[in-house]
């Protein structure tokens, strides 16, 4: 046992490969056998599952991992100043990235047999499936930005090919050029941050990086700050913090595996991770960290004020996605590893689960996504029922749940760590929380049936993945449970080990406010108490603005038009008729003057040389003048 | 009259007949007659190589501008000659002016050059006859540069001969 | 007064300008010719004299004349024969009739 930790261990490469080799024997070998393009993708994938249990039993076992992570790599390329490898970084924090994203990639590759049954897509999507996973998990090990940030770009391509999966509705192809471009935006600044630290920095290896940098901090904070704040950019746009939040909504026109294992579980925390690895930067940039705390913050309840007036299942997931990932870079923000990792592996667990049952019921209702047009789904579905509610229960925080434990953890050390306004902010997206999922619930799953919709439950090759996440939902948490003598925040931490205690005062509020919530919507829209629609209208202008997302999307699309467009028109009029036009204007000035000049040759050898002889004159003149002729004759030669 | 005195007249009788003769050359509207004027004018020139103790380049001159090369012109003009303007020796009149204002401003300036320009003057004569030391040098240190100008003179034959000939023989 | 060698430059110089003047603004080329003769025998003159008064010991001032004598003589024989070839095709000798490099 213990050698197959060590080989894992040390042969962590392994982990992304395998998936990798399943999309190419997918795409190059197996694009019409779909049971077999399937099978390869879940057993290779499964095959890194168990690899990386193997790490996190390699991990366990040795302590030292914590402050000095085991790092092998191959160089890539060298220059003068500058050289890059590839390799493989291994520590708790990796450890459990892999874990979570192995796991979550087989499960969700199980459920797509049965989700995806019929697609003329099959075998492309288990090989876009195969290709996203081994780029998320070459993103974890990366050992330096460089190696980082070429993974996230491939992650970034995986996620437009699966969400343009339905290339044929124009919805999906709109969508995936959206989450594209947006990710792009952020992308540039992360490479221009990432460029910075090669060149200021002299390094780009994250442990070279670590060592250095309370050096670095003393010399140049300022610089420190903007690297910091450049490389932030990067995952506001992957993990969709505001304002590049603008795709992740949209990207829901993926089929929902894709939804459950990257807009939920994997791709998005790609952002959150990068700000864990890169940890040591933003530490001694006390002002990015606090901006990144307080724009945390503020994407957790501005998602959550729009999810409360959405009417489509995904959507309203999607926002919520949003909203959690706030949660944890808040948590980053505030200045604690641990609550942020633990929120986001307890997040992955439930959000795909709830993921997983929305594609259940959709499937089953052939793509009525709206809520209000579903209805009392329980009878005809009790798995997918009580999975989601399992899921929702998680969100709201309710013990024992894994939810309740991590985010639990986020408002103690944002409470503890000073941050009292934002502690404020996140009890109340708490409360909204918790309203609008069992909203959802409450609307979709129970309640009336709508005679229109005939749902059957799901087979077992979906329902099974979802078991599997909805056990882990609920005993998921107890590995960072505060009673614990060297539970999850033993191993993921930055700094010494603080022993984790118990705020009473804390749990008790947020359980209180999660009960508030679920009660509020079990009052509007379980037994309809209060009437949904004279709520909106009594919000009014309210209510407008989180049903149209506050016009986000409209704003940017102005920007698009106007200001983009615009200086676009301004650049190619300064292209057509400055550039061009010195170009255009010195051809024509030299054929002017070649027009003009060609009169000069006559073809007449006496005028040539006549001009020759004169400028032999003008020549010994001009020498004369400037007393060089006396020079050369003095030395003894000819005047002639 | 003094050795001195003797000298300077005959370079000033000299200089004057070249100069003269090299003015009718150029001037001369009947082109026969201006040809046999140059060679008047090469002779007065080997005059002055005599006068400059080049005895030998005298002689050689004599031979070849006084002989041959008036000789080749008379023959260029006769095998020339256009039917109509007979011995014309007209002038351009489009370079006229410039022409000669440009050999003017070149005496000029030659002139002036001449003026500032500070010669290191040796007058001691060689020992031995010139053509003794012409021999040496040239079968000597030079004698690549004598090779040389024999194969351009065999070149140039050949290339007179082809020219004058035309056409390639059928 | 002493002739010296700035007198038999300025005969070489007069005599090169004499030559100048016939070669730009002759219209015949045999003419034209000549005066470029001219301007060789100036050159020689020059050498010649330089020679004489700043190196007599050495002869290679007479020795270079002999090369541009030699020079000339092929010069001439060959600038004569392109001349005839003309007159055989053109039937003029004219310069300024010889302008096919016109613009």
């Amino acid at each position: 046992m213990v050698d197959f930790f060590n080989f894992s261990l040390y042969h962590a490469w392994l982990i992304p490969a395998l998936p990798f080799l399943a999309f190419l024997l997918i795409a190059f070998g197996l694009r019409k056998e779909e049971k077999a393009a399937a099978a390869t993708a879940i057993l290779l994938t499964g095959s890194s599952f168990v690899l990386s249990l193997g790490i996190i039993g390699a991990v366990l076992a040795r302590p030292e991992l914590i402050e000095k992570p085991i790092v092998y790599s191959i160089r890539w390329f060298s220059m003068a100043g500058l050289s890059v490898e590839m390799g493989c970084l291994v520590d708790a924090v990796s450890a459990m990235m892999l874990f979570v994203v192995t796991l979550i990639s087989t499960l969700v590759m199980i459920y797509s047999t049965g989700y995806m049954q019929g697609d003329e897509g099959f075998t492309r999507f288990f090989a876009y499936l195969s290709l996203f996973a081994s780029s998320m998990l070459g993103l974890v090990i990366a050992t330096n930005f460089l190696q980082l940030f070429v993974f996230w770009e491939l992650v970034g391509l995986c996620s437009y090919l699966l969400i343009g999966y339905y290339y044929y509705k124009v919805s999906a192809r709109e969508a995936a050029k959206k989450a594209f471009m947006t990710t792009r935006v952020g992308d540039f600044g992360l490479l221009v941050g990432i460029v910075m630290v090669q060149v200021f920095l002299g390094t780009m290896n994250f442990v070279e990086l670590s060592e250095k940098m309370p050096q670095f901090a003393k010399e140049a904070p300022v610089l420190i700050s903007a690297i910091g704040l450049l490389v932030f950019i990067g995952p506001i746009g992957k993990s969709g913090q505001f304002p590049l939040h603008v795709w992740l909504p949209d990207a829901m026109e993926g089929p929902s595996p894709v939804s459950a294992l990257i807009h939920a579980a994997t791709m998005v925390v790609a952002g959150v991770y990068l700000v864990a690895r890169a940890f040591t930067l933003f530490a001694v940039a006390p002002e990015v960290q606090h901006f990144v705390a307080y724009l945390g913050g503020f994407t957790a309840f501005f998602a959550a004020s729009i999810a409360v007036t959405q009417r489509e299942m995904k959507r309203i997931l999607a926002y919520s996605t949003v909203s959690q990932l706030g949660y944890m870079m808040m948590a980053l923000g505030v200045g604690s590893l641990t609550a942020s990792m633990f929120h986001l592996m307890t997040h992955a667990y439930f959000k795909a689960l709830m993921f997983l049952a929305a594609g259940s019921a959709l499937h089953a209702l052939h793509g009525t996504a709206d809520i209000f047009k579903m209805g009392g789904l329980y009878r005809k579905m009790p798995w997918t029922a009580a999975f989601m509610v399992i899921g929702a229960i998680a969100i709201a925080g309710i013990p024992p749940f894994a939810g309740f434990w991590s985010k639990d953890e986020i408002l103690s050390v944002t409470k503890l760590h000073g941050f009292t306004g934002l502690y404020y902010l996140a009890s109340i997206t708490a409360f909204i929380t918790a309203f609008y999922m069992f909203r959802m619930v409450f609307t979709a799953f129970f309640g009336k049936e709508n005679a229109e919709n005939h749902p059957h439950e799901s087979p077992v090759s979906m329902l099974a993945p979802m078991g599997i996440l909805a056990a882990l939902s609920i005993v998921g948490g107890i590995v960072g449970a505060p009673f614990l003598d060297k539970g999850f925040g033993y191993w993921v931490r930055y700094g010494p080990y603080h022993v984790p205690e118990f705020h009473l005062d804390v749990a008790g509020t947020s359980v209180f406010l999660a009960l508030a919530g679920i009660t509020l919507a079990w009052l509007i829209y379980g037994v309809k108490k209060v009437s949904s629609d004279s709520l909106a209208q009594k919000a009014g202008i309210l209510y407008t603005l989180s049903y149209n997302k506050y016009y986000i999307d409209e704003l940017y699309q102005w920007i698009n038009k106007v200001i983009v467009d615009g200086i676009g028109k301004v650049l190619y009029w300064v292209d057509i008729h400055i550039v061009d036009g010195v170009i255009n204007g010195l051809a024509s000035l030299t054929a002017f003057l070649s027009q003009r000049f060609r009169y000069l040759q006559t073809g007449q050898v006496q005028h040539y040389a006549l001009v020759f002889f004169a400028s032999i004159v003008l020549m010994l003149l001009i020498s004369g003048i400037l007393g060089t002729a006396t020079a050369g004759i003095q030395s003894g030669g000819a005047a002639v | 009259m003094s050795n001195e005195a003797l000298y300077s007249l005959l370079f000033y009788l000299i200089s004057f007949m070249v100069l003269i003769s090299a003015v009718a050359a150029m001037t001369m509207r009947n082109l026969v007659h201006a040809a046999l004027m140059l060679a008047l004018s090469f002779v007065t020139v080997a005059g002055i190589y005599v006068l400059l103790h080049a005895d030998f380049l005298a002689a050689v001159q004599l031979l070849i501008y006084g002989g041959a090369i008036p000789v080749l012109i008379v023959f260029g003009v006769m095998l020339t000659r256009t039917p109509g303007n007979r011995e014309s020796n007209p002038v351009n009149r489009q370079t006229v002016l410039w022409g000669s204002g440009v050999a003017a401003l070149l005496f000029a300036v030659l002139m002036l050059a001449l003026n500032k320009a500070d010669f290191v003057v040796r007058g001691t004569l060689a020992k031995e006859p010139s053509i003794e030391g012409i021999a040496r040098l040239m079968l000597g240190d030079f004698v690549i540069a004598f090779e040389v100008a024999a194969v351009l003179l065999l070149a140039a034959m050949i290339g007179a001969i082809v020219l004058a000939r035309g056409g390639e023989a059928k | 007064m002493n002739i010296s060698l700035e007198h038999f430059l300025a005969v070489g110089a007069m005599l090169f300008c004499i030559g100048l003047y016939g070669v730009l603004t002759k219209r015949n080329a045999v003419a034209v010719l000549m005066g470029i003769e001219l301007m060789l025998n100036a050159v020689n003159i020059n050498l010649v004299a330089f020679n004489r008064f700043v190196a007599p010991q050495d002869f290679i001032g007479q020795l270079f004349a002999i090369f541009v004598i030699v020079v000339a003589a092929a010069e001439v024989a060959v600038g004569l024969a392109l001349v005839i070839c003309v007159y055989r095709i053109r039937d003029s000798v004219h310069v300024d009739d010889l302008n096919l490099l016109k613009w």
